[in-house]
């Protein structure tokens, strides 16, 4: 629009000592094209960078991924290892349920025992006193016959005499 | 009292009737009470003897009163007569009208030896070696229910067998007849039954026993506990002497002069020291060590070996009650002679018995000498041998140390 302007209203010295004014204030064009050749190799300096930093990053998620992995396979071990333990506490509980099982039977066993040994020992006590007691009981009634046998030898000497004076 | 013997196959059986005066209660020679159990009783003889039904039958009858004398209160039937010298020792010395009577007194030459194994009666066999030994050994009775089988007379029977001596072990349930105190012979006489019934056969004139001081002078087990000259057990002149005597038996005793601490002595010294056993409970291996006797003995023997005492009894045990108290202890003057003679008598259980008797060596010096006139009761055939042993190992009591047994039990 200016140089229209220009072009109507202004003489060509003029109009060039103006416009060089004026273009003194913008790039010139070489300037421009370095500009846009500083700009292209920026963008590409950005873009190697880019592609670097993609590059290191899907490094990092490889190596994540097995430290992932890793981890996974350490937890599935560890997971194992306490499933392996868990079951072992398992069949060890059962093995001692299992005692203590025969161990109460065993207590029963000698508890009944203990019950028939004390009634045995009551019966061979009971025994021993109904052996002295008969004993005991006895030799009264040895004593008694001898004195029922005095009793009817001085009955039959009585009766004897008794006879004879008849 | 009607006596019956009956002999079967080398077994006497006796079985006695009590007249209507007659009581199952009665009176020992030695004053205790006694009850009968019952009236039969047997007595084996071993196998071999000869005499059988044909024993004289004062021998019989001495033998039969040897059990129912305790219950006779008046008047003895025997079922075969006998002499009327023993007519006359049973109405004099007993009070007791024995028949019926007839036929001659016996009469025989050799001496045996009423053999127990105790060391009374193992010293008297040390004084008298060829003297043959007759062992009494208890079997139950077949209407009597054994409660005693602590007593181990088969123990000391076999004892007996192993002393090498010429031996006839007589059996016989007759202490059963006893129903109090306990078993035991109705009077002490009744061990000699088996000599009574060999006598014949052993052609017996006498038997020695091993009744010491204690029983003879001092009036030792149950009896008085004081000086007994007339002893009516084991005096020659008492009840039980003249009719021993009657039946041509006179008792003989060879340590009744001696003590039972020299008995031991003499027993221990002698070749049948591995055969001696004062113990009735004890097995073949060895003494109980904690019954009455073999506490009792152990003072004894501690005291003659002048060492502690050794026995595994206690103050506390019942077996040591009776020498908690003050005297008179049974076979006291053995009592006083150990608490003088053991040393450190203080910590024992015979402690508080010491302390009562006050005893010293000096005043039980006398227990280790023979009481003379002990010697001379012995019958004249075997009086000489009695007296050159004690000369030997012995010696005699001074004249105070007699004075000591005369005045024994004189408080």
């Amino acid at each position: 629009m200016m140089q229209s302007v220009a072009r109507i209203l202004v003489p060509s010295r003029l109009r060039r000592t103006a416009r060089d004014r004026i273009d003194a204030r913008y790039v010139t064009k070489p300037e421009h094209r370095q500009d846009i050749r500083n700009a292209r190799e920026d963008a590409r300096k950005d873009i190697r960078k880019s592609r670097e930093d993609i590059r290191k990053s899907q490094e990092d998620i490889r190596n994540l991924r097995q430290e992932v992995q890793a981890l996974r396979q350490e937890a599935e071990t560890e997971r194992r290892r306490q499933d392996a333990e868990a079951q072992q506490a398992q069949q060890e509980i059962q093995a001692l349920r299992r005692d203590l099982v025969a161990l109460r039977d065993e207590v029963n066993r000698l508890r009944q025992m203990t019950t028939t040994v004390n009634k045995a020992n009551d019966v061979a006590v009971r025994g021993q006193r109904l052996a002295e007691q008969t004993a005991e009981a006895l030799d009264h009634v040895l004593q008694n016959e001898v004195r029922v046998w005095q009793a009817i030898d001085g009955l039959s000497a009585q009766t004897a005499v008794t006879e004879i004076s008849r | 009292m009607r006596i019956k013997w009956t002999f079967d196959d080398g077994i006497w059986n006796l079985a006695f009737l009590l007249d209507p005066e007659d009581d199952v209660k009665g009176i020992c020679s030695d004053l205790a009470p006694l009850e009968l159990r019952t009236n039969t009783c047997q007595v084996r003889l071993p196998g071999g003897t000869k005499s059988g039904p044909d024993v004289h039958p004062d021998l019989l009858a001495v033998a039969a009163w040897t059990v129912a004398a305790p219950w006779t209160r008046q008047k003895v039937t025997f079922d075969r007569p006998i002499s009327p010298a023993l007519a006359e020792v049973f109405r004099t010395d007993w009070g007791v009208d024995a028949g019926p009577v007839g036929g001659d007194p016996r009469s025989g030459t050799r001496l045996a030896i009423s053999y127990s194994g105790g060391a009374d009666s193992v010293a008297a066999a040390d004084m008298i070696p060829e003297a043959p030994f007759i062992h009494f050994q208890r079997i139950r009775h077949p209407r009597v229910p054994n409660r005693w089988e602590f007593y181990r007379s088969d123990v000391l029977a076999t004892l007996a067998g192993e002393t090498g001596r010429d031996l006839t072990i007589v059996q016989s349930d007759l202490e059963l007849l006893l129903n109090r105190p306990g078993p035991g012979y109705p009077e002490h006489h009744a061990v000699l039954v088996g000599a009574l019934l060999l006598a014949d056969d052993m052609d017996l004139g006498g038997i020695a026993t091993g009744y010491e001081i204690g029983s003879r002078w001092l009036g030792g087990d149950r009896y008085i506990h004081r000086y007994t000259p007339d002893n009516p057990m084991w005096s020659a002149d008492g009840k039980w002497g003249r009719l021993f005597q009657a039946v041509g038996l006179p008792l003989v005793l060879p340590v009744g002069g001696i003590s039972e601490a020299v008995t031991m002595r003499l027993a221990l010294e002698s070749d049948l020291r591995d055969q001696v056993r004062w113990c009735l409970r004890g097995p073949r291996s060895g003494p109980c060590g904690v019954c009455s006797k073999c506490v009792y003995k152990e003072l004894i023997q501690a005291a003659i070996e002048r060492r502690p005492l050794d026995t595994k009894a206690t103050t506390e045990m019942p077996v040591s009650r009776q020498w908690q108290g003050p005297p008179p202890y049974s076979g006291q003057e053995m009592i006083e002679y150990g608490c003088a003679h053991v040393p450190g008598i203080e910590n024992t259980l015979f402690a508080k018995a010491a302390d009562y008797l006050q005893a010293t060596e000096e005043s039980t010096a006398w227990v280790e000498r023979c009481y003379p006139p002990a010697i001379d009761e012995i019958p004249e055939p075997w009086r000489k041998q009695v007296d050159a042993y004690i000369a030997d190992k012995v010696g005699l009591m001074t004249a105070d140390q007699m004075r000591r047994v005369e005045t024994w039990g004189a408080r």
